[in-house]
């Protein structure tokens, strides 16, 4: 078990760049998570980490060795499909000792390994059955299996869970986790849901248009996006953003957006648009509701979205319809209302580039 | 049903009304009607084929009854099978059917798979082109296909039979083939080599179990080409040793007036039943085998 080293990784098809100069490290028994949304080259990435597609340039070691142009039969690796691929025209235990008879292994001690995975993941009784009468969670389950009867070098799950229902969904997350974990192997786990990445991983790279965004600790990604793309995927409901001026006053600055000024404290690389426009990226949940429409933005309530344990709630201001997270039993009945930002929780970006300003 | 009563009130839908027991006694009526018709236009001349062949000689001479009648009722025809000519027709009948079905299955998977999953240009429009052999008359194709077989030292050769009609489904067979395992997720073969299997024993272990139905359609059509092809293998099988059975029966039909119609019959039932049985105890796997979208 070795630290996987992504070095700039590119992939090309034709014309079109999947990947564009990626790097990445996993370490040991790391669980990392690709997010990002449809078409970002995540799916891309994978399969050229897998050896299911070769890298155009770039270099994938696992520890020391190369393997960039290794085939995938060699590389040692588990891979969890979207559609799960099992075969339907074996049974439940002949499909996880698959891979252990290609190893040539005896049939006894492929039995035997089967039964120890099947135990662990409580499949035992389906052992006999095939894959078609099993239900999805279980057969998530055996192609987990499947994946584990053999040590791999490293773990690699293709959204594996994106066509289940959420209940399902969380169900098989600590198994996952749990699996992942005592296998402890480095993990790379494709997603476009923000939630399972948030959930599951050690550390989430975010990738958009095939380039990799910020790469760090759920909590770090969520706190602290390194670009709006970032700020705008992570985090339910999403980011808001404006368009604010930005004035330098004496130890401070001003950010004027819309009619309301916010001082905030001046930093080297804020002062630098000093006359300019940034674009501020606020989350729901710090955004305050009052009575006073003249308190803050103003904000014609529209409609309350009742979760329960919150409530979402979307109001019309001069800029632009703004969602807020109320309180559980919080009903707008469709008021004025000020909407007032926690100068505290801003995030400032490039209105051009996208990057942090900080 | 309308009444005297109602026929001042608005009319509401149709004025005829029949019952739903009537109805249902209609379409009963209507339903085996047309069984019946079917079964007799179908069935009737298999029926009255089995029913001549275990017949003798005299009772067909005397006009054959509807029914079997035990007198006349015999399967001494059947020893025309023990007579070595027609024996030997049966079996070179039987070694050129089980080549070609042979070769179809195995030319049609590797050729089926290698279009389904590699891409080439013009690739659809070369498939295309395989069947446009599909066009000619057979004789057309044997004429050419003699001249060939002669200098390549083909003629009255099981191999040069079972090529030839190979050929002949092929088209059709790769073509189902490849439909096929295009069905089949690319991801179920790259489970296996991510498990460490090579292309052939993925192919081996996933593709080719998974290809049951289409084995079996391609295999039925295959049979029914090669247990009943007269022309081809009339024109390229011409000494009397190597003669199949459907171009056997016009030698033994042309060649001697001692041969009776109820040994014709036999000799009939014998060729037509192997592709009858052959075709019904497949068919839920042939209906599987053409049931794919995009064909």
């Amino acid at each position: 078990m070795v630290e996987i080293n992504i070095q700039n990784l590119t992939k090309k098809f034709g014309s079109l760049v999947a990947v564009d100069d990626f790097n990445l490290t996993i370490e040991d028994g790391e669980f990392i998570t690709l997010v990002g949304p449809s078409g970002c080259g995540k799916t891309t990435t994978l399969r050229c980490v897998a050896g299911l597609e070769s890298a155009t340039s770039g270099q994938i070691m696992f520890g020391d060795h190369d393997v960039t142009d290794l085939p995938v039969q060699q590389r040692g690796i588990a891979l969890l499909f979207q559609d799960i691929a099992l075969y339907p025209h074996m049974t439940v235990r002949e499909n996880m000792a698959y891979p252990l008879k290609l190893e040539g292994m005896s049939k006894e001690q492929r039995h035997e390994r089967v039964r120890e995975s099947a135990e662990m993941l409580q499949i035992v009784d389906q052992l006999d059955k095939h894959p078609s009468s099993l239900s999805g969670g279980q057969q998530q389950r055996v192609a987990l299996g499947r994946s584990i009867v053999r040590e791999p070098a490293m773990f690699l799950f293709d959204e594996p869970m994106s066509d289940l229902d959420a209940k399902l969904k969380h169900e098989l997350r600590p198994l996952f986790a749990e699996v992942t974990d005592k296998v402890g192997c480095p993990t790379m786990y494709v997603t476009h849901d923000q939630e399972e990445a948030m959930t599951m991983s050690d550390q989430i790279a975010v990738m958009n248009d095939g380039e990799l965004e910020q790469v760090g600790p759920p909590e770090e990604v969520y706190d602290e996006p390194q670009t709006s793309f970032v700020g705008e995927f992570i985090g339910r409901p999403n980011m808001e953003f404006f368009d604010a001026g930005v004035n330098r006053e004496n130890g401070t600055i001003d950010l004027s957006i819309g009619d309301d000024v916010h001082q905030i404290t001046t930093t080297d690389a804020l002062a630098q648009y000093s006359g300019g426009n940034v674009r501020i990226g606020i989350r729901p949940q710090d955004i305050t509701v009052v009575e006073d429409p003249n308190d803050g933005v103003t904000g014609d309530h529209v409609f309350d979205e009742t979760l329960g344990d919150q409530t979402h709630s979307l109001f019309d201001t001069p800029l632009g319809r703004i969602t807020v997270v109320t309180p559980p039993r919080f009903r707008g009945g469709e008021q004025q209302y000020g909407l007032q930002f926690d100068t505290d929780a801003m995030k400032a970006f490039d209105p051009k580039s996208g990057l942090r300003i900080q | 049903m309308s009444t005297e009563e109602e026929s001042d009130q608005p009319a509401f839908g149709r004025t005829f009304r029949v019952s739903h027991t009537y109805r249902s006694i209609i379409y009963r009526a209507g339903l085996y009607g047309s069984v019946a018709t079917l079964l007799l236009i179908l069935a009737f001349p298999l029926y009255w084929m089995a029913q001549s062949a275990f017949t003798t000689r005299e009772g067909i001479q005397d006009g054959i009854t509807f029914l079997p009648t035990p007198e006349t009722f015999t399967v001494e025809q059947f020893d025309i099978v023990f007579n070595p000519t027609v024996g030997r027709y049966l079996l070179n009948s039987i070694i050129v059917t089980t080549g070609v079905v042979i070769t179809v299955i195995v030319v049609s998977l590797i050729a089926g798979y290698g279009l389904a999953r590699f891409d080439y240009k013009h690739k659809v429009k070369v498939a295309r082109f395989l069947l446009v052999g599909y066009m000619f008359s057979p004789i057309v194709i044997a004429i050419p296909l003699y001249l060939i077989w002669d200098y390549l030292g083909l003629l009255n050769r099981y191999v040069g039979l079972i090529i030839a009609l190979s050929a002949l489904s092929m088209p059709f067979a790769v073509w189902l083939m490849w439909k096929y395992i295009q069905t089949i997720p690319t991801s179920l073969e790259e489970s296996a080599w991510v498990a460490g299997a090579s292309r052939w024993q993925g192919f081996k272990d996933v593709i080719v179990p998974q290809t049951k139905p289409a084995m079996i359609a391609n295999s039925v059509f295959a049979f029914a080409i090669a247990w009943g092809d007269f022309t081809i293998s009339y024109i390229l099988m011409p000494s009397n040793e190597a003669t199949t059975f459907p171009p056997g029966i016009f030698r033994v039909f042309t060649s001697s007036w001692e041969t009776g119609w109820a040994e014709f019959m036999a000799i009939s039932l014998l060729v037509s039943l192997p592709a009858l049985l052959f075709a019904f105890f497949l068919q839920s796997y042939l209906l599987k085998g053409f049931k794919i979208r995009a064909l």
